[in-house]
């Protein structure tokens, strides 16, 4: 049995396994807590002499009976959760053998590892800046736990504590700042399963995008590095479908395989994104894009997408263009897939389309027609659309007709491909936030949108928005307007309250600048910054030439300030302590009191020495003697000596003198204070 | 004592470099050496493996751990070598003692910082003792005891002081020698041969058969400085009245030389002067006057406290060199 632990130990132990478990809590399965919980309960149960320490082979099997439910729960050990996960069991057992002082300590060290590693799993603003507080009292107990360190009292290792974090705090910001970074991973980061991300799905079928109208959930944040483009033209291009199976629009084979060809016949938009995880290759780029500052990414047709599925946040910059033209040369096998139908069904639907077909030559005025219909007819926009029947678009257009987007963009297509017009759904998002606090704009996955593109000879693919002819306000104001009736209570409340508006994007601003600054501190953005700083090279070697010359040098000003002496307290005697602060800085000046040496002669010993100090000098050391052993000396000159002092800084007085003699600026009012001619010999004979 | 080093090159050179001081010793930047430990090494081991886990997922705040703890690594390095310095060290004389037993030193520890020093330990031959928190502006007193193994004189050995307070990542530690030294006694021997001149009364050679009822007995004076302990009337005091000493007659008594001839049969000088060293014993111990005769030297006939302090100086000193005393 071991010998049993102070209460003490135990205590600060379990504060630190509690800090450093509590950002874990949420995400790591439970019996990993329970584990951890248990072990804790050992500890304690062992500390009090309920039951016997356990022995090593217990905790041997113990440990293999996690790794293995670990690998079987994850499928991995190396993963960052399952990789969590093993450090908690680890910590867990590492507490049922603390038996000596090193014991101790690495438990602390595991806990700095485990709350370490907790980001991995979220950095989000108020949980990520909240467990970087847990490295305070894990520091501090990692203090109070030191061997032999003779119980200092809590409070002096918690300010000792703090000192050593603040002072700690301008060489992580220099590390932060210029330690390389690289640009990919040093080994596969494994994705792992059961994190359900919201965002747009490869395919389109009615209520496909009504379940994301109702999320609050961001979908990106893009800021314009010119003018912010009118409402109405925020359509946020994400992907082209092409094929319908009667209920469903998706791709059944790679739509292009390279480029759209593109004429821009505007200027050129240039702004940047910050994408929310969202499980998905695609990349929304403003319609419609041009170019793409990702080397990863690739365009097929005028859609962006990234080499894998983005599973944390991502930035990129692009650049569109408003105005263009997009593939104005026919790909025949590209017309083809773009009038193709099923079979069969919607009947009614191919009747009317063919009746357009027949009555306007022009395909533009068969869209134009389109458009009048969901105009004119009582069609209405909302996110609850009853359901449909077998022939679905029949259904929509001639019975229930109302939908949300994805309802009018796919009646739309489809009466365009039975009039014979090429067409094809596009999602996206349309629209987007104003952000005036930061100069923003916030796309939720509220604003997800599908809208049509025709192909039109001579003008290319075109955008046809069906939902802006029904609803207008929802390409205006956005989805959240045109669907008020619709949303939530809270999620109203929280829209129409000015205050609360004003509080919500006040936090989106603060979170998109720690997301930029903080967490988005890539080698990419490191590359610009130091660029703009005036860095000439942001070569590693370069970097950690200057990480060193600057830590080093910021830990040699820190060990200077520490090492000053700290002045001598009477306790409790002002002008004691006035007249010792002033001794020490003449000592320092170069002038040390002599043993036996009053105080009136100290001075006047200094004052004929540095003609620079002879006024102040006079007048402190009148101002001393009064004080000490005068017979009423008033309060205010007890302050007024002390301000004094505090003023009176010997070295930088003989300085400036100095300095004054040698450029010739001695003025008449200087002289004229009673001092000597200055002598430069005698000025030069006084410097220590 | 973890990262301070024993090897003897390193020790040659700390002997040159600090060798024993006179007077009290102020720990000054010069003085103090600091080293990681190993739990240092440890620490810098597990920030480096998350280094490379934020490399890797390119995480920022643990980047800010890493370099936040990094940061907070590296400066305690300045609180661990701030818990030495200004430290003021200053030797204590120990007691003469005979030889086989502890000469006891003792170190006056005392700071004028404005926070206590928490976590010193003392370094004496192999052992290692942890301080008592000292606080400011205090002197506190630490006892060193020195085994006295021979007779002649022993030194204060080269002390060190460490402390790896405030983390347990660095251990600074200082060197220091205060140049204090004291006698060793000749250890007694069990029991003497009566000397010469104590023939006179027989059964006398062991101290204790003396007391009240001893016909020498003459009566008791107030204590004075240098009096025996054996020479205290115990009962006396135990009944309150007062602290004094038995005095015996002295005119009865006869004269005690001890004499180094005495044992020139005894092959081994170590031995005779620990059989001269139990006669001198016995000699106070029944207040006779005595004297002792050495090859080298002699001590003229006396009595009392010091002047068994004198006898036994002697034979402690007994054929070394001459040294300045301390």
């Amino acid at each position: 049995m071991s010998p049993r632990e102070p209460s003490r130990h135990i205590a600060l132990l379990l504060g630190c396994v509690a800090i450093a478990y509590l950002p874990h809590l949420t995400y790591l399965p439970l019996w990993v807590g329970g584990v951890l919980v248990g072990c804790c309960g050992a500890l304690v149960a062992v500390a009090a002499g309920w039951i016997p320490a356990p022995g090593r082979g217990l905790r041997f099997v113990l440990a293999a009976l996690g790794l293995t439910t670990v690998a079987l729960q994850y499928g991995r050990i190396n993963g960052a959760d399952s990789g969590s996960a093993l450090l908690t069991l680890m910590l867990g057992l590492k507490l049922l053998e603390t038996r000596t002082d090193r014991d101790r300590i690495l438990v602390v060290y595991l806990c700095f590892f485990l709350l370490g590693s907790g980001f991995l799993h979220d950095q989000a603003l108020p949980g990520g800046a909240l467990a970087l507080l847990g490295l305070l009292p894990l520091t501090c107990a990692w203090i109070l736990l030191q061997e032999g360190a003779g119980r200092p009292p809590l409070r002096l290792a918690l300010r000792t504590a703090a000192l050593l974090l603040a002072q700690a705090l301008p060489l992580m910001l220099v590390l932060f700042l210029l330690f390389p970074r690289l640009s990919g991973p040093l080994w596969s980061i494994p994705r792992e399963t059961g994190t359900a991300r919201i965002g747009l799905s490869d395919h389109m079928a009615p209520g496909a995008l009504t379940a994301l109208g109702q999320s609050g959930g961001v979908a990106f944040r893009t800021r314009f590095f010119g003018e912010v483009p009118p409402p109405a033209a925020r359509y946020w291009r994400a992907l082209v479908l092409w094929d319908y199976d009667g209920l469903t629009w998706r791709n059944r084979q790679p739509a292009e395989i390279g480029p759209t060809p593109l004429i821009p016949r505007s200027a050129a938009i240039a702004y940047e994104i910050t994408l929310e995880p969202q499980g998905q290759p695609w990349l929304p780029l403003l319609d419609v894009p041009a170019r793409i500052e990702m080397p990863e990414a690739r365009f097929t047709g005028r859609e962006a997408l990234a080499a894998k599925p983005v599973d944390e946040r991502l930035r990129y910059e692009a650049s569109s263009y408003a105005s263009y033209r997009l593939a104005p040369e026919p790909d025949p096998a590209l017309m083809a897939r773009a009038l193709a139908l099923p079979k069969t069904g919607n009947a009614a639907t191919r009747a009317l389309a063919q009746e357009w077909q027949a009555r306007f030559a022009d395909p533009a005025e068969r869209a134009r027609a389109a458009l009048r219909l969901f105009r004119e007819a009582p069609f209405y926009y909302t996110l609850q659309p009853p359901p449909l029947g077998p022939d679905g678009i029949d259904d929509f257009l001639f019975r229930t007709r109302r939908g949300f987007c994805e309802h009018y963009a796919g009646a739309f297509v489809f009466l365009m491909r039975a009039a014979g017009v090429p067409a094809r759904v596009v999602t996206g998002y349309q629209g987007g936030e104003t952000n005036p606090l930061g100069d923003y704009l916030i796309v939720r996955q509220a604003d997800a949108h599908a809208w049509a593109e025709v192909w039109l000879a001579g003008q290319g693919w075109v955008r046809v928005d069906p939902t802006a002819a029904v609803a207008p306000e929802r390409i205006e104001d956005g989805a959240a307007v045109a669907l008020a009736g619709e949303l939530p209570a809270p999620v109203r409340l929280l829209r129409e309250s000015a205050a609360l508006q004003r509080l919500r994007l006040g936090w989106d601003a603060v979170n998109y600048r720690w997301n930029d600054w903080v967490l988005g501190y890539g080698p990419d953005k490191q590359r610009t910054m130091l660029t703009q700083w005036g860095f000439d090279s942001v070569e590693p070697g370069r970097l950690m030439g200057w990480v060193t010359l600057l830590t080093v040098g910021m830990s040699a000003l820190i060990g200077w300030w520490m090492g000053r002496r700290p002045a001598p307290r009477s306790g409790g005697d002002p002008v004691a302590d006035g007249f010792t602060r002033l001794r020490c800085r003449l000592s320092r000046a170069g002038h040390p009191l002599r043993p036996g040496e009053g105080p009136r002669d100290y001075l006047a010993r200094c004052a004929a020495a540095e003609p620079a100090w002879r006024a102040a000098l006079e007048r402190l050391s009148a101002d001393y003697l009064a004080l000490r052993y005068g017979s009423h000396p008033a309060a205010e000159q007890q302050a007024r000596f002390r301000r004094a002092v505090r003023r009176f800084h010997p070295r930088w007085l003989r300085l400036r003198r100095r300095w004054k003699v040698r450029f010739g600026r001695l003025r008449d009012r200087d002289s004229a204070d009673g001092l000597a001619p200055i002598n430069p010999d005698e000025s030069a004979r006084t410097t220590p | 004592m973890r990262a301070m080093p024993h090897h003897a090159w390193v020790l040659r050179w700390v002997s040159r470099r600090h060798p024993p001081v006179t007077g009290p010793i102020t720990v000054d930047r010069r003085r103090i050496y600091i080293l990681p430990t190993r739990q240092g090494w440890g620490f810098a081991l597990l920030l480096g493996t998350m280094l490379l886990a934020a490399l890797n997922y390119g995480n920022s705040l643990m980047f800010v751990v890493c370099f936040w703890m990094g940061g907070v690594a590296f400066l305690t390095m300045h609180h661990t070598h701030r818990n030495l310095l200004g430290l003021r060290v200053a030797g204590q004389p120990a007691a003469p003692v005979f030889a086989g037993s502890e000469a006891v030193f003792g170190l006056l520890l005392s700071h004028t910082g404005t926070f206590p020093r928490y976590g010193l330990r003392l370094h004496h031959a192999d052992q290692t003792r942890a301080l008592a928190p000292l606080p400011a502006d205090v002197e506190t007193a630490v006892p060193v005891a020195v085994p006295a193994l021979q007779r002649g004189r022993v030194d204060l050995p080269r002390l060190g002081l460490s402390t790896t307070y405030p983390l347990g990542l660095f251990e600074a530690w200082t060197w220091i020698h205060p140049k204090l030294e004291t006698l060793v006694y000749p250890c007694p021997a069990p029991h003497a041969p009566p000397p010469v001149g104590a023939g006179l009364r027989s059964g006398i050679g062991t101290a204790g058969d003396h007391g009240e009822g001893s016909e020498d007995y003459r009566g008791l004076r107030s204590y004075r400085s240098g009096d025996g302990a054996h020479t205290i009337a115990w009962r006396v005091l135990a009944r309150e009245r007062g602290l004094v000493v038995k005095q015996f007659s002295e005119a009865n008594r006869p004269e005690w030389r001890l004499d180094w001839a005495q044992f020139t049969h005894e092959a081994d000088a170590e031995r005779i002067l620990s059989l001269l060293c139990r006669q001198a014993l016995d000699a106070h111990a029944h207040g006779a006057p005595f004297g002792l005769s050495l090859p080298d030297r002699q001590v003229p006939l006396g009595s009392g406290e010091d002047h068994l302090q004198k006898v036994l100086r002697a034979l402690a000193l007994y054929g070394l060199p001459t040294r300045e005393t301390p």
